[in-house]
């Protein structure tokens, strides 16, 4: 899956990723006001998340990875 | 599960710069305005993910006669030309209008900043090749653009409704009175009823694989559909190469910029197979390298300077785009020392077609007009005419559509619908939701997506691999669409948007089969030349009772360009073996 973690110690609970996703991918998880990785499967490597959190609490590896045949 | 009913003048679905400016354009003229994104309005649609804006102006020294020549020949004489002169006579003051909302832009010495009415920015210009003359293009200046349109939105007095996805349309007496959905998050029941409605929700997309186009599943081409709706220009879509180890996005866009000549590209052969790289076709290219068995593709590295692209390239991540240096590190890519694979993917149908409009931006079904992506200006003809011209027609359309949709509200008293009406919509609604068995989304997405991607479907077409994947497709409608499940409300979105990739993906199937000739980027192998004495004609499809009609209407004799020439004038793009 393209996102790979929301570093929790890191994250700070403000929403930017829960607001800016544009699948819905990152829930905000009220009970420890952090934000959380709910639909990994919809992910589509947007990188909205990662270059606007504003403590560098989350990484997303660059390959969707599975659904276009190579084509050859 | 509790519902929200709410009552406007103007509803707009959909948040990308087409809807902003409807939203903005309506509230201008006094009217009650409500925008529904079923993302965030900010950081969603494709425009967000957009860095050019094609601006036109006759004092920069634009020609208009040569861009209307250019539309016409890259768009293979399918071009509107009606929408050619809008939006290329529109785009100064859309670009004025943005400027004045707080969107930076570069400036002509290279910094970002907020040209004055009469200066030039920073614009781009193309190198003239035989296939392209003029593109002209300025580029935004902040990455968060779309944030900044929001704000004006809200500013302006706008309602703003988020993670509200809209499924159908509220339909009245033969007219549009606003549209049902819910909440992507609670699940809540949303019943807007509007005096006219806007759809500006983007292109088919099949969620497709490539950068900036991944959440559009032409929700709103198909609801229109189904209301009654015509549709145009459905058979023409866009595939694109991808590099393998980032597989969303392409890395030549900065490349050019910097003075990179020529692309190298070689097949598994060692043969560069393109000697100059056309703008337009080489998509279609690579993919019949790969039908010719001559796969798999590199792209041999680059050789520009590495500090230069790595700059370029920075100015791309603080503007838009991916943050390809990232993803390239990341995938332990190194384009300059280097050869990377690169493969096909299949975008889906944007820029071109969609739902069929008129110069007012209305559709045939009273009350109901379009914008952007969603809408089917034809302004492109069959392709992709220039860098900045979608969120230039994105911004023309909709500010006209946001205008007419006023006006039309204006004379609208009861647009009521009764509890019957509200009962059957809520059943389409949740359908998904109150099913105990059936077939989840992500199965028929899947499936979806692998019969429309792969190179030998939408790329290089033949009428058996068309009919076999339109064979595939009907029994996704009739089997899995009226059995699908989803156990929540984020399930629920994706429930309804393969809903409306299954039906979209028949209309661009039929469409495809139907057109039988080569043009542009529409590659018929068993149909291999234009075709001007049968083709210089659009495709439209609407829904007749359960049947869908295809028929296609004659482009005026004008938008034709010159007959009289010997076809490889006339079609400076060839595919190969012709």
């Amino acid at each position: 899956m393209p996102i790979e973690k929301i570093d929790t110690e890191r994250c700070n609970g403000c929403e930017i990723c829960v607001d800016g996703c544009p699948m819905d991918v990152i829930r905000f998880d009220e009970e420890v006001k952090k934000a959380l990785i709910k639909y990994p499967k919809d992910c589509i490597a947007c990188y909205n998340c990662e270059e606007d959190c504003p403590v560098g609490a989350i990484y997303v590896t660059p390959q969707r990875g599975t659904m276009v045949p190579p084509a050859w | 599960m509790s519902e929200r009913r709410l009552e406007t003048d103007v509803l707009v679905i959909g948040g990308g710069l087409a809807g902003c400016f409807a939203a903005v354009r309506a509230k201008e003229l006094n009217s009650d305005v409500t925008l529904v994104e079923k993302n965030y309005v900010g950081k969603s649609g494709c425009s967000h993910y957009a860095r050019d804006f094609m601006v036109f102006k006759e004092d920069w020294g634009d020609n208009f006669d040569e861009w209307m020549q250019q539309f016409s020949q890259i768009g293979e004489y399918l071009a509107d030309r009606r929408w050619d002169e809008i939006i290329l006579r529109e785009s100064f003051q859309r670009f004025r209008d943005l400027i004045s909302w707080g969107e930076p832009f570069y400036k002509k010495d290279g910094t970002v900043g907020f040209p004055e009415p009469g200066e030039e920015p920073f614009r781009l210009a193309f190198r003239k090749t035989k296939y392209r003359r003029t593109a002209v293009i300025s580029k935004f200046g902040a990455r968060h653009k779309m944030l900044i349109a929001r704000k004006k939105v809200i500013d302006s007095g706008c309602k703003i409704l988020d993670r509200i996805m809209i499924t159908d349309l509220l339909e009245k007496d033969g007219r549009i009175v606003g549209a049902a959905g819910f909440h992507t998050r609670t699940g809540e029941f949303y019943l807007i009823e509007a005096k006219a409605t806007v759809i500006s929700s983007g292109g088919l997309g099949f969620r497709s694989a490539r950068y900036g186009r991944q959440f559009n599943a032409g929700e709103g081409m198909t609801m229109g559909y189904r209301a009654g709706a015509e549709l145009t220009s459905m058979e023409f879509g866009q595939g694109m190469y991808v590099v393998k180890e980032c597989d969303t996005v392409t890395v030549d866009g900065p490349v050019a910029e910097i003075g990179q000549k020529r692309d190298r590209v070689t097949n598994a052969k060692g043969e560069e197979f393109l000697k100059e790289i056309p703008h337009i076709p080489i998509n279609i290219l690579w993919a019949i390298e790969f039908h010719k068995g001559r796969g798999p593709i590199y792209h041999e590295p680059y050789d520009v300077d590495r500090e230069k692209y790595r700059e370029e390239l920075k100015k791309y991540n603080e503007t838009a785009e991916a943050p390809i240096i990232t993803m390239l590190d990341r995938a332990g890519l190194d384009i300059f020392k280097d050869r990377f694979e690169q493969y096909m993917a299949f975008d889906g149908t944007f820029y071109t077609g969609g739902l069929r409009i008129n110069t007012n931006c209305e559709t045939n079904v009273p009350g109901l007009y379009a914008a952007g992506d969603a809408a089917g200006t034809n302004f492109t003809g069959t392709t992709y005419a220039a860098l900045g011209s979608g969120t230039a027609g994105a911004s023309v359309t909709g500010y006209r559509a946001g205008q007419q949709a006023v006006e039309f509200a204006q004379n609208i008293k009861d647009f009521k619908i009764n509890e019957v009406e509200v009962a059957k919509y809520r059943e389409i609604v949740y359908g998904p939701l109150q099913r105990q068995g059936g077939f989840s989304p992500d199965h028929v997405l899947m499936r979806i997506q692998q019969t429309i991607f792969p190179y030998e479907i939408r790329i290089v077409m033949h009428e058996k691999r068309l009919q076999s994947a339109l064979t595939m497709i009907e029994f996704f409608r009739d089997h899995f669409v009226p059995n699908l499940r989803a156990s929540n409300a984020h399930d629920l979105r994706s429930a309804h948007e393969v809903r409306s990739m299954v039906l979209g993906a028949e209309v661009m199937l039929r469409a495809a089969l139907f057109r039988t000739e080569s043009r542009g980027w529409f590659y018929r192998e068993d149909y291999p030349r234009r075709d001007d004495k049968n083709w210089l004609k659009w495709v439209l499809v609407r829904k007749e009772g359960e049947k869908m009609k295809i028929w296609a209407e004659p482009v005026p004799r004008e938008y034709r360009g010159d007959t009289s020439l010997p076809y490889e004038v006339r079609y400076p793009l060839q595919y190969g073996e012709e």
